[in-house]
């Protein structure tokens, strides 16, 4: 493949045009969404890649509670939920920590998720992200390996 | 009676028969020969169209790059018609602070020009300075204060950042920090102008001393933590690097990748897909080289300054402005092949660099971006990037998120009518399938599906009574009616009953022969045609293949980039 230098035709079109078509309102949800740069503690990191090392029902609440008071903490508005890569090996591709469901669910690649958790889907396939933030003002915001979220 | 001899006469219908299968199968022969032509047609025609068009659209974007350059050249003549003698203010002020350090100009020529000049340029703040300059020079206060006035009043921004530099140059430091004050008096950190970007310039070269530098940074500090605080101007940072990442990405060729650009009603997203996941390479580059250009701060301070007051004095006024955009454009419009729309964003682009306000923030992502534009240099560039690299760093994670977002992870795949001339010429019904699909499953599937094609063709050829049934009913009624007139007229009788079972009989014969013709004509190019579209199968998934292994490779740069705007140089 050969990829030309181009200068393109629709920046701005990208540039205007959000991920998720919910533009935040207001003046609360705008302060809600300018504390979300914060990095994501290293713990949170750890506690989401270890989703799958136990099915303990007790162990999963005490973790989603976990998960809960840390983004409670943060004061970066609602958050619906995570979505990340699943490790427990084929048929399962990916999982959802559905914090307000108070439910972890794996899927298969043909079953697709339910919205908005199907929107995290395409993102959380890449390898530059650990998991997927879901806001109840649809925003979805990938964190990294370190901690930091891309807004 | 007479015995009839019907010898003669079988052996004449038999040549006649051998004579009309030569000349049918000659006929078929030149059928084949004028349907095989006739697809040749069909394909130069397609071709020839195609050529045509790119044609067109060639001969219309030369036709644009000839007409750009045509206004572009009328517009330079408009400038050098209405700001041409402003070059010559320019010119002379470069000269007079030359004249200053050799000493060989006499202070009246000095003055004898500046007054000309400030004559000839009514509106521009450069000619009085000039002549306060050479007031000064000649200890004439009372007109060197009235010059200095009405420079101030014409432009104080400028005015002060012109004494500033000047009084530096003559290492009165007291004097220039009290010009700089000034300077920063007449600013508003939400609309700057663009002779600021030559203020950072000046901090690049550190060219006011530790007190000026102090005074620069302190100003600038309070302007960034003042304008951090309002998300919008954030965002807007963020956005805009968004943009300049966006305007490096790639082109790709549909020829890169035939079958799959063939056969794919996806292709586009895939290909939208790499040339966005192409910018992180072109970025890289572009910024890396910003980076390691050398710049070194060693030159001596009055070869610094001069390079200040140069851009100060050369850069253009904001009255000039217009008519120097019109010419960016024309120029984006012959640097883009004749692509008007392309060159349109760029040209955008570049007027938001040219923009008579900017914020704090916002100037340091234009300078980042465009520092030619700004009239500065790449120490301002590189301090611009390092000042801009939390909106970078941003920008560029945005940018691929968003695009990330609508990776596809599979391709689909469409066989019509049209995907190969078999399909055509057999009327292959629509199947499609996906590259997720395992490889197995999708050319058992195409197989059958073409069985399914291929026998519905062949039952629509295979030769049924149900096609001949008319001509047995002619011949059964010729043959009563030849028995019907035998009895009177012989010969007549015999004649009718002769042709009434010959003639139906052989177009009967033929147009067996011609179904089955049709049928063992199909049954030998079942295989090949199921040959053509898998293969065609085949290397549009190996095309998929090495589609998204080029995107995977331009997606992981992204790591690069952000290592590289972590590590930028403070």
């Amino acid at each position: 493949m050969s990829v030309r230098r181009h200068v393109i035709v629709d920046a701005q079109q990208s540039v205007d045009a959000p991920l998720t078509g919910n533009r935040v309102q207001g003046t609360a949800a705008r302060y809600a969404v300018n504390n979300r740069k914060y990095v994501r503690s290293q713990d949170l990191v750890q506690v989401v890649q270890q989703l799958d090392v136990s099915n303990d029902p007790q162990w999963t609440q005490a973790v989603m509670q976990w998960v809960r008071d840390y983004y409670d903490a943060q004061g970066g508005g609602t958050i619906i939920g995570l979505f990340s890569t699943c490790y427990l090996g084929s048929p399962y591709l990916d999982h959802k920590m559905d914090l307000l469901g108070n439910i972890i669910e794996h899927y298969p690649s043909h079953e697709t998720p339910p919205r908005p958790f199907s929107s995290a889907r395409t993102l959380a396939r890449s390898a530059a992200y650990e998991f997927i933030e879901i806001y109840d003002d649809g925003t979805v915001t990938p964190v990294r390996a370190d901690g930091q979220p891309v807004l | 009676m007479n015995q009839i001899n019907f010898g003669p006469i079988l052996r004449k219908v038999e040549e006649t028969r051998i004579i009309l299968d030569r000349h049918i199968d000659d006929v078929e022969v030149q059928i084949g020969d004028v349907s095989s032509d006739l697809s040749d047609t069909r394909s130069d025609v397609a071709e020839l169209k195609s050529l045509f068009e790119t044609f067109l659209m060639r001969n219309e974007r030369q036709r644009l790059i000839q007409l750009a350059e045509t206004k572009k050249a009328s517009l330079k003549d408009e400038l050098d018609r209405s700001f041409g003698h402003y070059s010559v203010v320019r010119r002379t002020s470069v000269g007079m602070l030359q004249a200053f350090d050799v000493g060989n100009v006499r202070n009246n020529t000095v003055h004898q020009i500046s007054e000309e000049l400030m004559i000839q340029t009514p509106r521009y703040w450069l000619a009085p300075a000039l002549v306060g300059l050479a007031a000064w020079s000649k200890d004439d206060k009372e007109l060197a204060e009235k010059s200095v006035e009405a420079a101030f009043g014409r432009d104080p921004k400028k005015t002060s950042l012109f004494f500033a530099l000047v009084l530096r140059r003559q290492h009165r430091l007291g004097e220039a920090a009290r010009w700089l004050r000034h300077y920063f008096q007449s600013l508003d950190a939400y609309h700057l102008t663009r002779e600021f970007a030559i203020l950072q310039e000046a901090i690049a070269q550190a060219a006011f001393g530790p007190d000026g530098k102090q005074l620069v940074m302190e100003n600038l500090e309070t302007w960034r933590e003042m304008l951090s605080m309002e998300p919008e101007i954030e965002e807007k940072q963020v956005s805009q690097w968004v943009g300049e990442v966006d305007t490096h990405r790639g082109r790709i060729n549909d020829e890169d990748f035939p079958k799959l650009s063939q056969i794919s009603p996806t292709w586009s997203e895939l290909k939208e897909m790499l040339e966005k996941a192409s910018a992180h390479e072109f970025i890289l580059e572009k910024y890396v080289q910003v980076r390691d250009t050398n710049t070194p701060l060693t030159g001596s301070s009055a070869d610094r300054l001069d390079d200040l007051l140069d851009i100060l004095v050369t850069e253009y006024d904001a009255e000039e402005l217009p008519l120097r955009r019109e010419v960016l454009f024309q120029d984006s419009i012959i640097e883009h092949d004749g692509d008007e729309v392309r060159a349109r964003e760029q040209a955008d682009l570049n007027t938001q660099a040219l923009d008579e306000t900017l914020d704090a923030l916002s100037l340091q992502t234009q300078t980042a971006f465009r520092p030619h534009l700004l009239g500065v240099s790449t120490s301002s560039q590189k301090i611009a990037v390092s000042a801009s690299r939390v909106y970078f760093e941003r920008g560029i994670s945005r940018y691929t998120k968003e695009y990330r977002a609508k990776a596809p992870h599979e391709a689909a795949l469409d066989f019509d009518r049209s995907h190969s001339n078999y399909a055509s010429q057999y009327g292959f019904t629509h199947w499609s399938t996906t590259t997720s699909v395992p490889q197995e499953q999708v050319e058992t599937g195409l197989r059958e599906h073409w069985d399914s094609v291929m026998h519905r063709y062949i039952e629509s050829m295979r030769f049924t009574i149900k096609q001949v049934i008319l001509h047995i009913f002619v011949a059964v009624l010729a043959v009563l009616l030849g028995i019907a007139l035998f009895n009177a007229w012989q010969l007549l009788g015999l004649l009718v009953l002769i042709g009434g079972a010959v003639i139906p009989t052989y177009l009967i014969h033929q147009k067996k022969k011609n179904a089955d013709a049709a049928v063992e004509q199909a049954e030998k190019t079942r295989e090949k045609a199921k040959d053509v579209s898998i293969q065609l199968y085949r290397e549009a998934s190996a095309e998929w293949v090495d589609a998204k292994l080029d995107y995977d490779d331009a997606d992981a740069r992204e790591e690069d980039v952000l290592d590289m705007v972590k590590g930028w140089p403070l």
